[in-house]
């Protein structure tokens, strides 16, 4: 799984504390969301997708394979 | 290092030294073994409460909260742990029936107990460097 949080957040200036403050998860929950090494929940992907004001589908991009 | 000084802190900092004075003022003034017993543990009890109340002290309150991340991780090592524990003590009542040792649930009940707190530790410690994808 890739996601697009890191260009996104740096298009909003966001650090990486600042993006989980907003979303109520720790700091760590976002570096690992970042490096595609955690599946967040429904609420937490539209939670970060809202912050960052794109969708879902823009912010994680899974394989198909 | 900075310390955090907020209510929660303060509340079991305090829990940990009433632990530990409860304790010593039972040892020092009742006699009999059932009160040193009861007395050592509330001081071992206030001495590890201190302990956390250090590490979490030290630790900054955005990395103490509770997300979704953390409480899966938790709930997955206690699992885990709990089948550890489980084949443990399997183990030791196979070879308490089966095998020449000696052994009985009540000797070697607290190393079991260590046993899980260690696994516990140890997985959460792992599957939290981890990460977590399916």
């Amino acid at each position: 799984m890739n996601t697009r949080i890191k260009e996104l957040r740096a298009r909003y200036n966001l650090t990486q504390e600042e993006l989980a403050k907003k979303v109520g998860v720790r700091r760590e929950t976002i570096v690992f969301l970042e490096k595609g090494k955690y599946n967040p929940s429904l609420k937490l992907a539209h939670d970060v997708a809202k912050v960052l004001e794109t969708t879902i589908e823009e912010l994680f991009i899974f394989d198909d394979d | 290092m900075k310390f955090r000084k907020d209510k929660d802190i303060l509340r079991f900092s305090c829990i940990a030294a009433l632990l530990i004075l409860a304790g010593t003022l039972m040892v020092s003034f009742l006699s009999g073994p059932t009160y040193f017993g009861i007395g050592s543990v509330l001081i071992i009890m206030g001495v590890i409460a201190i302990i956390v109340a250090i590490i979490a002290a030290t630790t900054p309150k955005e990395d103490m909260i509770q997300d979704e991340r953390s409480v899966r991780v938790n709930e997955k090592a206690g699992y885990h742990a709990f089948w550890i524990l489980l084949v443990t003590m399997a183990l030791v009542q196979s070879i308490a029936m089966f095998g020449r040792l000696d052994l009985s649930y009540k000797s070697v009940s607290p190393d079991i107990f260590i046993v899980g707190m260690l696994s516990f530790v140890i997985l959460r410690w792992y599957y939290n460097r981890r990460g977590d994808v399916r």
